[in-house]
């Protein structure tokens, strides 16, 4: 009898597999074994230089450091993702609560703020290093104001990083703003009256009504943003190339530099740093965030 | 009218207006920096005015981003990376979600696990150049599609599975009643069930596999170059300012297949995305 159901389970099991097999070979092939090996590759010295390839221990977490300023780098990366995520979910999140009623005019304003999404991140790169440009319309703008103002935004080293981080939430915005409106339409109607009805202020309503039912849109929205951000690449390239000097060079900008210089342990050294920071970063996030919505 | 009509009035004028102002601000106005000034002379365009064009320099911009950035051919490449790597993944990502959503085996719900790491975990693209490198196709088209395919399989197999979950059994209960065998359930009754979530994925997933600039930096080589390839090249291959007319009419250029696809698709993506986000 167990015998007999135990092969029945495992008949139904290899049933499914031949459905899975395609998926889990282009995953095992083409993503996990590249990882594998990256994480082998990151304590070797492969470079461009010489043929052979040797292990070299932690040679290039050091030589990173001393070269690059890894933990500098390091922390931009962190800076960015913060910046990015930040500003990115507040305003969706503002746009979602002043959008939520599906009227028409609403459906409008959230297809214009769309239209960002669509763009790629490197032509959205463009598009902001031509407003913030020196001679760019935002310091036009000002000089209205302010005669003879000129800024050169993006080639201030202390503004650079938050600028190409809001340049990143405002490409991303307009996505974030869809997932919250969605999370809005799971809020009970009659909630919301009944608490209007017993005298909530707007606020109130926003802050014990609509709040918990968010949960979910803030989980996910903060989770992918924040991890977006930390493989944060092509704005970069578009609009600062990591400088002015490395003011702007996230981790996956140094990983291009190192590939470039043919130091491709270096490289792969950088891009097992990107790894282990979405790992350490990730894990905590949705674990907070998930636990916020069980009390919320 | 009473008071309170009176001020919730006032309110709505005041949201419709700052909406509005917003939208202009910071949609409208940098759209149309981009624009205008793609219709620009050089020098001109170096101005970065918002103004209207004192001479019309479009025929010229646009032709010579056709010419100098090689727009058709990189038009061709994203093209075939885009359709080839987005078939691919749907070819294997309905049936693999299909089993992952049925099977109620340990192995399978292990297998899920593991294929759906690649959400969160960043893709490494060293190794794959060196393993391109190995088997003789680095720089090629295929190795870029290799890499996209192993970048979003993890995303597919998420947003499917989480839909192929939510499907009433009844109807492949009642085909295998009828004796008909597991593929022939699959072909003919599951998966147009799943057409919702094939439209959403294939939409997203071409999103991203057209707008990538980090894979076919790494990947391809030379001729093989994709649009946003062309474009980092188009801006950082002039020496002194940057040609703004170009670049902008090659950004006009790069952006506009996908913003007439989803003008075409735009309510079932919304709807499909946020699904799914929200479920997951």
């Amino acid at each position: 009898m167990a015998h007999g159901v135990r092969a029945t389970t495992r008949r139904r099991a290899g049933g499914w597999w031949p459905y899975a097999v395609p998926a889990a070979l282009v995953v095992v092939t083409l993503y996990v074994l590249p990882l594998a090996i990256n994480g082998g590759l990151a304590f070797t010295d492969w470079n461009s230089f010489h043929s052979g390839i040797a292990f070299n221990g932690l040679d290039n977490l050091v030589t990173l450091q001393d070269q690059a300023s890894l933990v500098n780098q390091v922390r931009l990366t962190l800076v960015y993702a913060v910046t990015a995520s930040a500003l990115g979910n507040a305003f969706a999140l503002v746009l979602a609560l002043a959008l939520e009623r599906p009227t028409r005019s609403n459906h409008l304003f959230r297809a214009v703020f769309f239209i960002p999404v669509l763009l790629s991140p490197l032509a959205a790169g463009y598009v902001w290093s031509g407003l913030l440009d020196p001679s760019g319309p935002v310091n036009q703008v000002i000089s209205l104001a302010v005669p003879g103002f000129v800024e050169p935004w993006l080639g201030n080293s202390d503004l650079a990083i938050f600028l190409v981080a809001a340049v990143d939430a405002w490409k991303w915005s307009g996505f974030f703003t869809l997932i919250y409106i969605a999370g809005l339409t799971t809020v009970p109607v009659e909630l919301k009256e009944a608490a209007v009805a017993m005298g909530a202020g707007r606020w109130q309503v926003f802050r014990y009504v609509k709040l918990p039912f968010l949960a979910p849109a803030i989980t996910f929205n903060v989770t992918v943003t924040v991890i977006g951000a930390m493989s944060a690449f092509d704005i970069v390239m578009a609009t600062t190339r990591g400088g002015p000097g490395s003011a702007t060079r996230v981790l996956n900008v140094l990983t291009l530099d190192q590939f470039g210089n043919g130091l491709y342990g270096l490289a792969s050294a950088t891009s097992l740093v990107v790894t282990a920071l979405v790992i350490v970063t990730a894990i905590p996030l949705v674990t907070v965030l998930r636990r916020r919505e069980i009390e919320g | 009218m009473n008071r309170a009509v009176r001020q919730s009035r006032t309110l709505e004028a005041c949201r419709m207006a700052v909406l509005a102002t917003a939208a202009i601000v910071l949609v409208g106005l940098p759209l149309w920096m981009v624009v205008i000034n793609s219709f620009k002379g050089q020098a001109e365009a170096a101005e970065l005015s918002l103004g209207l064009p004192r001479a019309i320099e479009a025929a010229a911009n646009y032709g010579e981003v056709f010419h100098q950035s090689r727009f058709i051919a990189g038009f061709m490449s994203s093209l075939l990376v885009t359709m080839a790597s987005v078939g691919a993944l749907l070819a294997v990502g309905a049936p693999a979600a299909w089993a992952f959503a049925r099977s109620r085996s340990r192995v399978m719900r292990l297998a899920y696990s593991v294929a759906i790491v690649g959400v969160i975990l960043p893709p490494a693209v060293v190794p794959m150049v060196f393993l391109m490198r190995l088997v003789g196709i680095q720089g090629s088209q295929l190795a870029l599609i290799l890499f996209t395919l192993g970048l979003r399989v993890s995303l597919v197999v998420f947003l499917m599975t989480g839909f192929a979950r939510a499907l009433p059994r009844e109807l492949e209960e009642a085909a295998a009643v009828d004796g008909a065998s597991r593929l022939r359930t699959f072909v003919q009754v599951v998966l147009p069930m799943m057409s919702p979530v094939v439209r959403t994925v294939f939409v997203i997933v071409t999103v991203l596999t057209w707008n990538d600039f980090y894979g076919p930096l790494f990947l391809l080589q030379g001729d093989n170059a994709t649009l946003p390839v062309g474009l980092y090249r188009l801006s950082s291959g002039i020496a002194q300012a940057t040609a703004w007319n170009y670049v902008f009419a090659h950004v006009v250029l790069v952006s506009l297949p996908l913003i007439l696809l989803y003008a075409f698709v735009q309510r079932r993506i919304v709807e499909g995305v946020t699904a799914g986000a929200i479920r997951g």
